[in-house]
């Protein structure tokens, strides 16, 4: 054994018998970290989403229709429009807030207008670019409230 | 003037934390001689706490008066705002946040300080050490980076105030909780600091700082709980856990730390795992801090790492510095730290106790795992990957149902070597109970194999922990002569320490139905209705009544729905779920009407109106079945947690004399 396992280990001088339900122990917990780290690595593969930005998403557009994604950006002021009636919402976001830059579509189903939907506001989007290059999110999370900058005026 | 009175004292505040440090080191260094030095430390240490609590008065005090010169006063306070949240906005941004941390901190190091010392004073040095480096990191942030006292060339007519979102009660206690929880682990961690710098390895730590973890411990997990709750009020998506990186930095330290609640059992029962249990409390320590950082510096939610704060280069410096610090005086002392005993069978108390810390850590490693999974993939694939929510629910479910599993067989494993018989006997009734009850709940068309898994485990941990209860309580009152309840109360006054942990125990239980009900058997639905029309979800039917507007003084206009709710076509109860739309910050509010019962909440969200007129209005309705035993849960392991830390006159007397602890524990049963 090596040094990690000082606080398994008993006092000097043992014979080989009395450590081997340490052993044991240390076999276990061997076994149950690398069985901790084949389920870690085999279920995040199935799990996995590309974490972008709207202009990596652009940039990938090809290769990314279909895939599972998360993106995040700034709602575009004056973009939201939401059918109350139907549940419907949609947005653009940018990377930067303000920006001129081409913006994302998010269209999102079924879920109430959430309270932070606002201009310049941070959102993150879990779902899919479809062919016609708007993103279908199925979850929908706007930046924690308590991390707002509030514009201070005069 | 009440700033600059706030900044004086802060910096006042910093340099007696820096004085402590120095004299304490000093002190110890002189041996004996150094008493005065250490004397005079720890009347330092003691001080920063008023220091800080005239910092803090006068932020509360510009806070109160709306002096909005103050930036940090203008962004976060108004003159609208109820005092109570005026208060409360010392926590509501990153600057005034960082300095009530610090207050804190400086309130648990000062009344540790005020603790009868006795024969643990060759420790104090370096408690006071230690906390002090706690205390000048995070003053220090305040000084230089992030001060909540600076102000502005224009003097604002109004402060733009708290965001209206975090205006609830939850919002209002749960930041302090999670201070209070964080902050706190910094005791015990400073106690086995000094224990290993002083070379004084035996178990004096452990007891000394045995409360002080109990209380981190409680306060951390309230302040879990109490963010669930807040989301679950405030966030309208009937849920209470999102697997966010905010979440999970607070409660990979709670796993953390309830492994070490648990492993240092094993030390002062048996002398054993002493490495461990330092090793642990460092890293529970360790993620703590991790834990602010992840919070404060943005890196994780953020596409943009590492541009957001400055803060975050020194927190990185902060952790280096204490893992250096914490694994150097590990192995520094690793030979002093040998077990004094071995043990004995793979089937004990000792193993099971192993087991609920490999379990535990698997916890803590996998939610760490998941939520740095974007870092590491970026760092080694040069992409940012993330995990699905649904990843951390089917990869951490199994192991917290092996954890509850285990809550409810370890307890009854003796000490050295178990009886195989004797588990398997108070085991029976539990095991047949659960049985009956997943074959009632398959019967009952519970399909679910996860449901069926968390049910029957509750049951069966639920009844095995009460006969514990029970079987100790009979055999009192059979000795004794008592009545039963006077007998269960005396077992319970006699063995703080065992019986409170059951009750946690039992309130994990509770909390376990509740999370496995709302998890499996959320059920949700939408529509618009007209007034008088109705929309049944799982055997309610709410009719829509009516919309109601109206405007509430300056601040706010109120939209509220009526809709009464209906079951077997009678009506049970009035809901009104509004909306407040908060005029200065221009913010909705959503508040959803609830109505809840121990078996379910029915909850209504109003979602829409203006667009589709006074008659139509949109609903959204959640059924969260069984969430309430979560809450309720959380309310008996306060209770259970306050039983095991109340102090006990009798607390260093055997217990056994008394108490023979039903058919299981007989043999060299102990206080656990």
């Amino acid at each position: 054994m090596t040094r990690t396992s000082d606080w398994t280990t008993s006092a000097v001088g043992e014979t080989s018998g009395d450590s081997r339900a340490w052993i044991k122990f240390v076999m276990g917990g061997v076994v149950i970290l690398v069985a901790l780290a084949v389920v870690l690595y085999s279920t995040s593969q199935g799990n996995a989403q590309y974490f972008l930005t709207v202009g990596e998403l652009h940039d990938r557009q090809a290769e990314m229709v279909g895939k599972d994604v998360r993106i995040t950006g700034f709602v575009v002021a004056d973009s939201i429009s939401y059918d109350a009636r139907i549940l419907h919402l949609e947005f653009d976001i940018v990377d930067q807030a303000g920006s001129d830059q081409e913006p994302l579509r998010i269209v999102i189903d079924g879920e109430p207008l959430p309270d932070q939907m606002d201009d310049e506001a941070q959102a993150i989007a879990e779902g899919r670019l479809q062919t016609d290059g708007t993103f279908l999110a199925e979850t929908l999370m706007m930046k924690c409230a308590s991390k707002y900058d509030v514009e201070i005026e005069e | 003037m009440l700033a600059d009175i706030g900044l004086i004292s802060l910096v006042l505040g910093l340099a007696t934390a820096v004085y402590a440090a120095v004299a304490s080191l000093v002190g110890a260094r002189q041996g004996v001689r150094g008493e005065a030095w250490i004397a005079s430390a720890r009347n330092a240490l003691v001080a920063v706490w008023p220091l800080l609590t005239i910092s803090c008065g006068a932020m509360i005090w510009m806070l109160i008066a709306g002096d909005f010169q103050v930036e940090y006063v203008a962004s976060v306070a108004s003159r609208e705002m109820p005092v109570f949240l005026k208060v409360a906005a010392l926590w509501g941004g990153q600057a005034g946040s960082l300095l009530f941390w610090s207050w804190v901190a400086a309130a648990f190091s000062a009344l540790v300080m005020f603790r009868k010392w006795g024969s643990d004073k060759a420790l104090l040095p370096y408690v006071i050490a230690v906390s002090a480096a706690t205390e000048i990191f995070f003053m220090l942030l305040v000084v230089f980076i992030e001060t909540p006292f600076g102000k502005l060339d224009f003097v604002p007519q109004n402060g733009s105030g708290m965001n209206p979102l975090l205006r609830h009660a939850g919002m209002v206690i749960h930041p302090p909780m999670l201070y209070l929880g964080f902050v706190g682990f910094t005791i015990p961690y400073a106690f086995a600091m000094a224990a290993l710098i002083s070379g004084r390895l035996s178990d004096e730590w452990i007891h000394a700082s045995r409360r002080w973890t109990l209380a981190a411990w409680l306060f951390l997990t309230l302040g879990l709980v109490l963010g669930g709750r807040w989301a679950y009020d405030v966030l309208g998506w009937g849920g209470y856990w999102a697997w966010d990186p905010v979440e999970n930095a607070a409660l990979i330290p709670w796993l953390a730390g309830t492994a070490y609640l648990h492993s240092v059992m094993i030390q002062e029962k048996r002398g054993m795992l002493k490495f461990w249990n330092m090793a642990l409390i460092s890293l529970t320590y360790g993620l703590v801090v991790l834990g602010t950082f992840l919070t404060r510096s943005g890196i994780i939610s953020s596409v943009h790492a590492f541009a957001r704060s400055a803060i975050g280069p020194l927190f990185f410096g902060y952790i280096a510095l204490v893992s250096g610090f914490s694994v150097y005086w590990l192995l520094r002392r690793r030979a002093a730290l040998r077990a004094e005993h071995r043990l004995d069978s793979i089937f004990s108390r000792e193993s099971a106790f192993l087991v609920n810390n490999f379990l535990f850590i698997a916890l803590a490693l996998t939610v760490l795992y998941g939520t740095l999974f974007p870092l590491i993939t970026e760092l080694f694939a040069g992409e940012k990957i993330t995990l699905r929510v649904g990843w951390y629910n089917q990869v951490t479910g199994p192991q917290m149902a092996a954890v509850v599993l285990l809550m409810g067989i370890a307890p009854l494993l003796s000490w050295r070597r178990a009886s195989a018989r004797r588990l398997g006997r108070a085991l029976f009734l539990p095991t047949l109970v659960s049985i009956l009850l997943v074959v009632f709940l398959i019967l009952q068309d519970v399909r679910s194999l996860g449901a069926l898994i968390g049910f029957g485990i509750s049951a069966f941990v639920g009844l095995a922990t009460i006969l514990e209860f029970w079987q100790a309580a009979r055999a009192r009152r059979r000795t004794r002569g008592e009545s039963f309840l006077v007998a269960l109360n005396r077992i319970v006054v006699r063995n703080r320490r065992r019986y409170g942990g059951y009750l946690v125990h039992l309130s994990i239980v509770l909390m376990t139905i509740g999370i496995t009900g709302s998890y499996f058997y959320q059920q949700e639905t939408q529509g618009a209705l007209r007034r008088g029309e109705t929309m049944t979800l799982g055997g309610f039917t709410i009719l829509y009544e009516g919309l109601d507007e109206w405007q509430e003084g300056e601040e706010m206009f109120v939209s509220e729905a009526t809709v009464a709710v209906y079951r077997d076509k009678e009506q049970i109860a009035t809901l009104k779920p509004r909306r407040e739309f908060y005029i200065g910050h221009q913010q909705p509010v959503t508040i959803p009407a609830v109505r809840s019962t121990v078996g379910e909440d029915f909850y209504v969200i109003l979602v829409g109106w203006e667009q589709i007129g006074p008659d139509q209005a949109t609903f959204k309705v959640y059924l969260n079945p069984l969430i309430n035993w979560l809450w309720a849960g959380t309310l008996m392991l306060i209770v259970g947690t306050l039983v095991a830390a109340w102090p006990s006159r009798r607390a260093r007397l055997p217990v056994s004399a008394a108490y023979r602890p039903g058919m299981i524990l007989t043999e060299k049963t102990s206080i656990v």
